[in-house]
């Protein structure tokens, strides 16, 4: 079975911000609290690292050329976002 | 390498290299930004940066918030590094801590003279003597 493909930033943000509220927040946050965690949204895989650098740089190689999602760990809102009502950066 | 303190605020000058061409912009150093270099779209487009993804975080008041963040090449006083780049809206270039920590320059600022200076870092200095 192929892994979805997403196409948008958008479509990249709503799945990587599902991806780490629902399934990695709990599991990474206390140990690796502060640090970037780079997620490849298609393969829901990631790598971790205090030097945000270091983290994409691992993802790349592992995961090839492609958009991720980047979060520094214990700084992200919390699940009950509307996605609808969220003001991107880049609609300015 | 001498900045200016334009406006009470220290700039310098960097250059910023994507897959096209490079360009010369003058930057403030954000002591208070511990990562490593911000430009605003309006920049990063003609110099072809690489798009690598969307860094997500929350605003002061709470709020998310979205930025870009492309792969490129930065130069402070002669010396190149491969670094992320944040990309915002906003018409500020911000040159954070992390990228003077990854070139080894210390970061002089004498605000009674405005003078604003990045120099060598004192391991390199050596280094620079002895070749």
């Amino acid at each position: 079975m192929t892994n979805k493909q997403f196409t948008s930033l958008e479509e990249i943000t709503r799945a990587g911000e599902k991806f780490y509220l629902e399934e990695l927040k709990d599991k990474i946050e206390e140990k690796y609290m502060g640090q970037y965690v780079v997620i490849d949204v298609e393969e829901k895989k990631y790598q971790i690292d205090s030097d945000r650098l270091v983290a994409v740089d691992k993802a790349r190689r592992e995961y090839g050329d492609k958009l991720f999602y980047i979060v520094q760990i214990g700084n992200n809102q919390s699940s009950n976002v509307n996605f609808k009502e969220k003001k991107y950066a880049w609609n300015f | 390498m001498l900045g200016t303190f334009d406006n009470d605020q220290p700039k310098i000058e960097i250059e910023v290299k994507g897959i096209g061409s490079s360009k010369k912009l003058v930057g403030l150093i954000d002591s208070g930004f511990n990562g490593y270099l911000t430009i605003p779209f309006i920049e990063a487009f003609p110099l072809g940066l690489v798009l690598i993804g969307i860094q997500s975080s929350t605003i002061a008041d709470g709020s998310p918030s979205y930025h870009l963040v492309c792969m490129g090449e930065v130069c402070i006083d002669g010396k190149w590094i491969h670094t992320t780049i944040d990309i915002q809206p906003a018409n500020i270039i911000l040159i954070g801590t992390k990228l003077l920590k990854e070139l080894n320059k210390t970061f002089v600022l004498d605000c009674s003279k405005s003078k604003v200076e990045i120099i060598d870092s004192a391991d390199d200095a050596i280094k620079k003597k002895e070749q």
